[in-house]
């Protein structure tokens, strides 16, 4: 317990003379929280512009049809119309500034009134496969329509069921895991940066010194660490408040001990990490970057149960996936075991083994490469 | 003369850190490896269908509904019951009354379980069975549909993996750039050295023109290791060499610069490092590598129009699928951007080596 103390009040001094160890936590996940903000949480209509040459009324139906469709993500129609003759719009075409071109020939309402089939230029830009299908489906989300409008006949009814509690933003859902992210970087150079300052104050081989255990001085830095994670999770989820009106200090309680088992796992990761590499701002890199990959692959932006093959897998195998969705259910109020996928039981075992593994690993490290010797 | 001495020192300085150095590869590629995990189910989508699909002329055209390079766009999985899912995998579609053309009316009625909480994945729910519906109706038609002829830029959709892949490139052009910038400065701190460049009787511009070539030439070595990377996975290779290789220099050369110049202010190479990850990927982001930015909102095509990210995107993604980029436009915002960052830094070494040092 003496060794414990001690440890903690050197490590506060520390981390009081130099609180750059809370710049990863603050820092990072805020630039990261703000550009998903910028773009996850921010979708506008696509530009199209569309060029109606037809000589009938049923040009001007399509056109209503394709510009007033709306997406169930934001809210806003799927396509802005940007109104352009033929030329203009392909001038804007090629400098980029429309997504897409719709030309609508002269003999589309006679074809139609004709009982023909008709047809209509689509130019755009398949940037990715993804935003080829979106182009192309959201095109025929307004030709549905106009099929509909146009044709009494069409008496084919599609009910949508809303089957779970709600229905949210996208950002919403992506800032509660930056939340988890700002927690574990805080956490994680709150260990890492203060093992560093030791280390240019060359006092990291006074362990070697000590007629005690340093167990407990490993303890002090995980609640040093954790300490230094929970303020800068802190701040970040009042920048969440700010841009998504979400509390997350309401949810405290239920998320508490998601939080603190995986800041652990976290926190003794980059402890052996740290010590088995040597040097400090090597380790810092691989830890950082390997959170912030493992944080992606963990349902962080998309949820895993669309995964498949190997990505399940690895979701299905890192702790994060089981703490976040945790976190989600409670501040969601949602199905935490994303439709029977992830297991509560099964999820608190995977998070507990994983803080066990890395604990013993951490501690064997800890005490090979920092404790006396003898013999 | 004297330029060649420091990029000797420079490279020479490797050794003294090749964790770091090698950290500064691996980043990248880990990147790689996430989000070619994370693509590789491409666009399909796993949806529960009830009755099974032979059992239902619509349910067998949403199994064939696909994009044109032939992968579906869903992936039909039969449910045991049509009854709303409670802890299912995914959204559920049931066909109440099959979709049928009979005395001249098309009659039928679907419904579409919504079992996700995430309004974008109700969209692309909502999205294929629309589309679905709509190819099944021109199947069941003689006359009255709309045929759409596709004219598109690119003469195949240029598979999701593959050009992320490239845009996760362009990520560790900016990554390494800034980080290996940074190290230099970082490491002359570190190692109680910057008194020997303060004492240089030297011109400034010599040493930053020396600690920047090695850079670049670090810069180009962890590029080459991801292209062999990124080959071996997607087998693609640029299309165009030479831009390809101006695009390079140039991208390295501006955020070499903007990474020593973050290096000579923060010191630790802890800091700086956290510094340059976030700003890599804000900018990378923000300059459109997780998609075009006509996703985006206005403010964030403000953003990345003054962004050097994003014509670096372009001009490499045209280097391996080319399309109609605005090249002209893409060099010259960078050429520019390579000379403001290299006269900054140059200004900033200059007051730095004539300022004194207090500790």
């Amino acid at each position: 317990m003496r060794v414990f103390t001690a440890e903690l009040k050197k490590l506060f001094i520390l981390f009081k003379a130099d609180p750059k160890s809370l710049v990863a936590g603050i820092i990072a996940p805020t630039i990261i929280l703000i550009v998903f903000a910028l773009t996850f949480g921010n979708f506008t209509a696509l530009k199209l512009a569309f060029v109606n040459e037809d000589r009938g009324t049923y040009g001007t139906t399509l056109e209503t049809s394709i510009f007033s469709q709306i997406s169930p993500l934001g809210q806003n129609p799927y396509f802005e119309e940007v109104e352009a003759d033929y030329d203009t719009a392909f001038d804007l075409y090629a400098q980029g500034k429309v997504n897409g071109v719709v030309v609508v020939g002269e003999n589309f309402s006679a074809d139609l009134q004709n009982g023909k089939n008709t047809s209509i230029e689509y130019h755009f830009n398949n940037y990715n496969t993804d935003m080829a299908k979106n182009l192309r489906l959201y095109l025929t989300e307004g030709i549905l329509d106009f099929y509909r409008v146009t044709d009494p006949n069409l008496q084919i009814e599609v009910e949508e069921v809303l089957n779970v509690e709600t229905q949210l933003h996208w950002f919403d859902i992506i800032a509660v895991a930056v939340f988890l992210l700002a927690f574990l970087l805080g956490a994680m150079f709150n260990m890492l940066y203060l093992f560093s300052k030791e280390k240019t104050y060359d006092t990291l081989y006074e362990y070697r010194l000590s007629p005690n255990s340093i167990w407990s001085s490993l303890l002090a830095r995980v609640v040093m660490a954790l300490f230094a994670g929970t303020i800068t999770a802190a701040i970040n989820a009042v920048f969440i408040w700010l841009l998504t009106g979400i509390n997350l200090a309401l949810f405290i309680p239920g998320m508490i001990a998601p939080l603190l088992v995986l800041g652990i796992i976290y926190v003794f990761f980059a402890v052996i990490v740290v010590l088995l590499v040597g040097s400090f701002s090597g380790a810092a890199v691989f830890t950082m970057a390997t959170t912030i990959i493992l944080w992606f692959l963990s349902g962080a932006t998309a949820s895993i149960k669309y995964a498949t093959g190997i990505l399940k897998a690895i979701a299905m195998a890192i702790p994060n996936t089981y703490g976040l969705s945790q976190i989600r259910g409670e501040v969601f109020a949602m199905d935490p075991s994303v439709g029977g996928l992830l297991g509560f039981t099964e999820g608190w075992l995977i998070m507990a083994g994983y803080m066990i593994l890395t604990m013993i690993a951490a501690v064997y490290v800890y005490r090979k490469k920092l404790a006396r010797m003898v013999g | 003369m004297r330029v060649f001495r420091i990029i000797s020192k420079e490279l020479k300085c490797i050794k003294e850190d090749i964790s770091f150095n090698l950290v500064t590869i691996l980043s990248p590629l880990l990147f790689l490896f996430a989000f070619w995990l994370m693509l590789s189910g491409g666009i399909m989508l796993p949806v529960q269908v009830y009755p099974d699909t032979q059992s239902s002329d619509f349910l067998k055209t949403m199994e064939s509904y696909q994009a044109p390079d032939g992968t579906p766009y869903m992936e039909l999985q039969p449910a045991a019951e049509a009854v709303p899912p409670t802890n299912a995998e995914s959204n559920l579609i049931v066909i109440d009354q099959e979709p049928s053309f009979k005395n001249g009316e098309i009659t039928g009625n679907i419904v579409h379980y919504i079992n996700d909480v995430n309004e974008n994945m109700t969209k692309n729910f909502r999205n294929r069975l629309d589309g679905a519906l709509v190819s099944y109706i021109d199947s069941l038609r003689n006359g009255g549909n709309v045929i759409i002829a596709e004219t598109t830029v690119y003469e195949q959709d240029i598979p999701w993996d593959t050009g992320f892949g490239v845009s996760v490139f362009v990520f560790g052009l900016v990554l390494s750039g800034l980080l290996f910038g940074m190290l230099s400065m970082t490491s002359e701190w570190e190692n109680k050295t910057t008194k020997l460049l303060k004492l240089s009787p030297y011109p400034a511009g010599i040493t930053v023109t020396g600690k920047i070539i090695a850079n670049i030439i670090k810069c180009f070595v962890s590029g080459l290791i991801f292209l062999m990377i990124f080959f071996l996975i997607f087998k693609a290779l640029p299309v165009h060499a030479l831009p390809f290789s101006l695009s390079l220099f140039l991208v390295y050369g501006i955020f070499v610069c903007a990474g020593m110049c973050i290096g000579i202010y923060i010191k630790s190479t802890l800091t700086a490092f956290l510094i340059s990850l976030a700003t890599a990927l804000t900018l990378w982001v923000g300059g459109g590598g997780f998609g075009p930015l006509s996703y985006f909102g206005d403010i964030a095509n403000a953003l990345g129009s003054i962004n050097p990210a994003t014509y670096a995107i372009e001009v490499v993604r045209w280097c391996y699928f080319n399309g109609n980029v605005d090249l002209a436009a893409g060099f010259t915002f960078l050429s520019i951007s390579f000379i403001a960052a290299f006269s900054l830094i140059l200004v900033i070494y200059t007051r730095w080596v004539r300022s004194e040092e207090v500790r």
